[in-house]
């Protein structure tokens, strides 16, 4: 379990952690996302200690993450894929760093089995392509047998194999109860992955929900209504729990209203329609439109 | 796994010690600072007797120095590669981004810089004092053999400057080491280490007036003087305040980097 409480943290002036608060359970896939610079990676360095927070705590399984006795049981992570010297090879990075708890050899070569790099680990790691630091990377989390798994944009040059497995992977360890916190700035990735979502943006939660409420609250159909008539056919509309946006001086988006009773009304009312569609939100684009005041890099025509 | 995988400082110190035993240039630097020390002393020694001459038929000029500076003529070069090896044990982890990975391992810091500290000196002392003895007893055999005047290692003088020689190469290791962390660039502190350390006080120590030398015999080089030098010299420290005054630079390098490394963003 990670307790985020207010946690703050600034570089100089800029405020890259604005006072969120969050929790992280255990047996579950908990997915953070935002677009780039909304504060993910900076949050995970201050849940293992590597940033000191501005304000504000994170515990981990209940303690300080410097306090805790064997740091690698409590988070295993992957905060960079390239966190290796690049004179060593994949094994005896393994073999140096595990030995900084008393983790033996044998448990090296078998997460470097589990990750599939059996057959490289004694090749320089600075000849790796990116998929493959990840998945040392990720035999670097997995070594400790830790109870939380926290990972940085874990899919980032995976192959295609290599994203299944790492699906397969992530949701297993949540299966076993262990807390799985993982990173990245693709709703697409998250669909499919994750159980509950966390979305930042500038240093805000927007959101903290299960996976499944975020899509049924975007889900919710919208249509739009395109008459000459529309400024008579608005108010019969706008009632109850419709809610109505006024695109043009003939089109509306009508939200909590089925397509088929805007036709019966304007039927009823006699009024002309030209065009009555349903739109349906893709996830993708409700994450877009949630973070699109907080992206930091608009690319185009919408260059901050 | 039931294991018991708590970190501990033996268990840190381990860790270092795989870090830097499985990277080349550790056994590159360090092999390279025992031949050089000792061929040079021997080169030195064999410039002396004449067996290698000036290209004109006699020995080179500004030599006739005693038999134990001419012997030692190789530890400016050892000192130079294990300064550079102290900045490498140093800022390495900064270069690769591995010091997060390090860090996530073992969140308390210090212990790290300590292991650090201690696997260095393990590694540098030993063969320091290999290269010390080596230069000696093979510049030693070269100048008996011409029928040269030599020193014998029982010999106070000879016994200061070696393990004093053999203590400067290490000490300022450790200083390297400090400004690689403090510095976090490796070649910043490689930079810092020759040049600051190791030539700015040379250079001012020639440049500035006399009156400069009570200040200027502080400074980390010439503080080693007395111990890494056969002649005493009057401008410079009497022994045991060299001593003093030097481990206090190698002690205050260490202090400077381990604040900085302790509350720093990693």
């Amino acid at each position: 379990m990670i307790e985020v409480r207010n946690l703050t943290k600034q570089y100089g002036s800029v405020t890259a952690v604005d006072d969120i608060s969050f929790t992280v359970e255990p047996g579950k896939v908990t997915g953070f996302l935002g677009p780039n610079g909304a504060g993910k990676s900076t949050t995970m360095r201050m849940v293992l200690g590597l940033d000191r927070p501005t304000a504000g705590s994170v515990l981990v399984n209940g303690q300080n993450y410097r306090d805790t006795a064997a740091p690698v049981h409590e988070i295993g992570a992957l905060l960079e894929a390239k966190g290796f010297d690049k004179a060593r090879s994949a094994r005896n990075h393994l073999i140096a760093l595990a030995a900084s708890c008393g983790i033996g050899i044998t448990r090296v070569d078998e997460v470097l089995a589990m990750v599939g790099l059996n057959e490289v680990a004694r090749q320089k790691a600075g000849g790796f392509s990116l998929g493959m630091g990840q998945r040392l990377g990720i035999a670097v989390a997995l070594i400790g047998d830790p109870r939380i798994v926290m990972l940085d944009e874990p899919v980032n040059g995976l192959d295609p194999d290599g994203v299944l497995w790492i699906r397969h992977l992530l949701r297993e360890l949540a299966e076993e109860g262990r807390t799985v916190f993982l990173s990245s700035h693709l709703m697409s990735e998250m669909e499919l992955i994750a159980d509950q979502l966390i979305i930042i943006g500038r240093g805000k939660i927007l959101a903290d929900t299960t996976m499944s409420a975020f899509i049924d609250s975007w889900s919710t159909n919208r249509v739009r209504v395109v008459a000459p008539g529309i400024a008579d056919l608005e108010p019969l509309l706008s009632t109850g729990s419709t809610s109505i946006v006024i695109e043009s001086s003939d089109t509306l988006i009508c939200s909590g209203i089925d397509a088929a009773v805007i036709g019966q009304t304007a039927f009823a009312a006699g009024i002309i329609l030209h065009e009555l569609t349903p739109l349906s939100v893709s996830l993708e684009e409700a994450f877009m439109e949630l973070t699109k005041d907080s992206v930091q890099f608009h690319t185009g025509e919408n260059a901050a | 796994m039931s294991v018991d995988v708590d970190v501990t400082f033996p268990r840190i110190i381990r860790s270092e010690f795989i870090k830097l035993r499985t990277l080349r240039s550790t056994w590159i630097l360090l092999g390279s600072m025992l031949v050089l020390f000792i061929a040079f002393g021997a080169i030195a020694a064999l410039a002396t007797t004449g067996q290698i001459d000036d290209g004109r038929g006699g020995p080179p000029a500004a030599l006739g120095l005693d038999p134990v500076t001419t012997v030692l003529a190789g530890a400016g070069f050892a000192v130079l590669i294990m300064s550079v090896f102290g900045v490498l044990a140093g800022a390495r982890e900064y270069g690769s981004g591995m010091i997060r990975t390090t860090l996530a391992f073992v969140p308390k810091r210090l212990p790290v810089l300590w292991a650090k500290v201690l696997v260095l000196i393990g590694l540098v002392i030993p063969v320091a004092v290999l290269a010390a003895l080596g230069a000696f007893f093979l510049g030693m055999a070269v100048l008996t053999g011409a029928g040269e005047a030599t020193a014998s290692l029982s010999d106070p003088d000879a016994q200061r400057v070696l393990i004093g020689t053999a203590a400067y190469i290490t000490g300022l290791s450790v200083i390297g080491l400090a400004l690689g962390i403090a510095m976090r660039s490796m070649p910043g502190a490689i930079a810092t280490v020759i040049g600051g350390v190791l030539i700015l006080p040379a250079l001012l120590t020639v440049l500035l007036p006399e009156s400069w030398r009570s200040v200027l015999k502080y400074l980390p080089s010439n503080a080693a003087a007395p111990f890494t030098e056969v002649k005493v010299r009057a401008d410079m420290l009497a022994l045991t305040p060299g001593i003093i005054v030097f481990i206090a630079w190698v002690v205050a390098s260490l202090v400077v980097a381990g604040f900085l490394f302790a509350r720093r963003d990693a």
